[in-house]
């Protein structure tokens, strides 16, 4: 591809992949820059086989269970990040020395992978309701056909005849849901035995609406099959059941439409009348590289699309607005599993979605569940949080294993004046982003109100909370609102409705930096729906040009 | 350092266990217990008693 392209996207992550489809399905050329680090230590060496399969055979299995240092930081208790399976840990490559940061109160999860966090996401796909979009600064009249329109792109299964549907999965026409294992389907029969009950306290419960195949996707070359429930997903891409935005940069490739420019970290902007320059660099050899294009949209995710924009804006210590999904997980024992076997034939990522509402409330806020049983991260993991040595640790632990339940807890987000990132110059010219990120003492009486609530219903679902864990500010990976709407198009450090940042006439920010709210719920689908949305804005604009 | 956070194990210990759990030779000693409620919850009240019995000397050991 020569000449100018009509559109350079940033990034390779779910709103970009999704940004760049969209763009060249609208006949527009695009140039996709990002860093893409890949894995390069693990590639194809998992087998492709059944987790208990490989515990009981593969002698080599620690290499890729443990990883080739096991006794790195990787494994220190609480941290961001610290979840990622050795196949994953490339996330983190390059990300302390390419994308300085620092707070003492926020953690974020930022990478510079193939994918970007599309490459270890849990892939749940949860649409936003209208009352969520409206306070996000979108509306479920203009996102309804991009969120079909990315579910036929990636492939998308959940119960849709389910009391959760309408809240969480929204659209028609999606694949079958998930088999649940042993462990979720006695955790959904307790609840709709009680069905009624859960309702008048506001809880619901169905399948976690993902992306991972119940039914074979082909087309263009693409061959994607239907999950084969062998508890391999948090170690491999086997059979690419689970969506990663990298599938679709790959189908991409080869288009006559779109180049990918590998190993580029995007840094700086500029106009010109007629186009953009984009200033990068190229992470092996450190020389400054040139992209021009018509349009930019910038998809690197909350915190560092707002870097981007800061440092091509040279605004300094300038504080903008950040919003995190607070979130907890809480440990489980399923009575009704306990001392009970459990089928291997299972699948890793997230059995169960709960929605825990207060009924009366307005708006309704939801606190949303997610609901993991815990088998294939080995007990280990397990024996090293119990008090005790090691020899009981682990019997514990095997008594506990088929009935153990992780209950991740995300809750909405507003902005205060108490969260915010800042671009910092250093003396030496280097650019720091710092962040910053508190609750306000309304905000975490309500938190733990809800957490209270959501505590009560487990109880009730027969699951008795062990642990309540928290992380802290960050780790629940969900970042936005760094560039926040505005219907004032003279706000600086604001985004237009169609994803135009302001003060400018070519850039446009195509991730979850212009909404102002995060619901509870998992955004990447959201997300990718509204990219499609803004790309499809975009190219009118381009084509009136 | 918190009561608990002593007697939680080692990295080293959890280094050395996570090894052993990734020897399939040594697979059948990291497999669920599963022989039913009434065992399980006998099992843990016992393994629960012995824990607290062990702590002192748990913690001296510790403490070297």
């Amino acid at each position: 591809m020569s000449g100018l392209v009509d559109l350079i996207i940033v990034g390779s992550g779910p709103s970009s992949a999704q940004a760049a489809k969209a763009a060249v399905e609208r006949g527009l050329s695009v140039t996709m820059v990002d860093v893409g680090f890949e894995d390069t230590a693990f590639g194809q060496s998992v087998p492709d086989r059944p987790f208990d399969e490989l515990r009981r055979t593969d002698p080599d299995q620690a290499r890729y269970f443990l990883g080739d240092t096991h006794a790195n930081d990787r494994h220190r208790r609480n941290r961001v990040g610290s979840q990622l399976t050795p196949p994953r840990e490339f996330l983190k490559r390059g990300v302390d020395e390419l994308l300085p940061y620092e707070s003492s109160t926020f953690f974020p999860m930022m990478t510079l992978a193939l994918g970007g966090l599309g490459a270890g996401w849990g892939a749940g796909t949860l649409t936003f309701e209208d009352f969520e979009l409206k306070e996000a600064g979108l509306s479920w009249q203009e996102l309804e056909p991009y969120y079909r329109e990315v579910a036929r792109d990636i492939g998308i299964s959940g119960g849709l005849d389910e009391d959760t549907a309408p809240m969480v999965l929204n659209i028609p026409n999606v694949q079958a849901p998930l088999e649940f294992d042993s462990n979720a389907q006695s955790i959904f029969s307790t609840y709709q035995h009680n069905r009624a009950r859960f309702h008048r306290r506001g809880f619901f419960l169905g399948h976690s609406p993902a992306a991972i195949l119940t039914e074979p996707l082909r087309r263009n070359g693409l061959n994607r099959l239907p999950n084969s429930y062998r508890d391999m997903d948090f170690y491999s891409d086997h059979q690419r059941s689970v969506y990663r935005p990298r599938f679709t940069v790959e189908e991409l490739t080869g288009h006559p439409k779109f180049s990918y420019r590998k190993g580029l970290l995007a840094l700086k902007f500029a106009e010109t009348p007629d186009r953009v320059n984009l200033r990068c660099t190229d992470v092996e050899t450190g020389q400054s590289v040139t992209v021009e294009g018509r349009a930019l949209a910038i998809g690197a995710g909350a915190i560092n699309s707002a870097r981007i924009v800061l440092s091509s804006l040279e605004a300094f210590d300038r504080k903008i607005p950040l919003l995190s999904n607070p979130y907890n997980y809480i440990a489980c024992v399923n009575l009704r599993m306990l001392g009970r076997p459990a089928s291997d034939r299972r699948h890793g990522m997230s059995q169960l979605t709960g929605v825990q509402t207060i009924p009366g409330q307005t708006p309704p806020d939801r606190t949303i569940l997610s609901i993991y049983s815990y088998r294939s991260l080995l007990i280990f993991r397990l024996a090293r949080e119990m008090p005790c040595p090691t020899f009981l640790g682990v019997q514990l632990a095997r008594l506990l294993q088929t009935s153990f339940t992780i209950v991740g807890v995300h809750q909405a987000d507003r902005h205060t004046p108490a969260k915010w990132l800042e671009l910092r110059k250093r003396a030496d010219g280097r650019e720091v982003l710092a962040g910053h990120y508190e609750f306000s003492a309304t905000e975490t009486m309500e938190y733990r109100r809800n957490l209270k609530r959501v505590l009560s219903n487990l109880w009730a679902l027969r699951c008795v909370p062990v642990s309540v864990l928290s992380p802290g500010p960050g780790s629940s990976i969900h970042y936005a609102g760094t560039l926040p709407a505005s219907d004032d198009p003279r706000v600086p450090f604001k985004c237009g409705r169609n994803g135009k940042l302001n003060g400018t006439e070519r850039i446009y920010v195509v991730d979850s930096s212009s909404w102002t709210f995060l619901p509870a719920k998992g955004p990447t689908f959201t997300q990718m729906a509204n990219a499609r949305r803004i790309v499809a804005g975009m190219a009118c604009v381009l084509e009136s040009r | 350092m918190s009561l608990l956070a002593r007697l939680r194990p080692t990295e080293r210990e959890v280094y050395e266990l996570a090894i052993r759990e990734t020897d399939p030779r040594l697979y059948s000693q990291f497999t669920p217990i599963a022989r039913g409620f009434p065992f399980a919850v006998l099992a843990l009240l016992g393994l629960g008693l012995f824990a607290i019995i062990c702590t002192p000397f748990w913690l001296l050991r510790s403490r070297r």
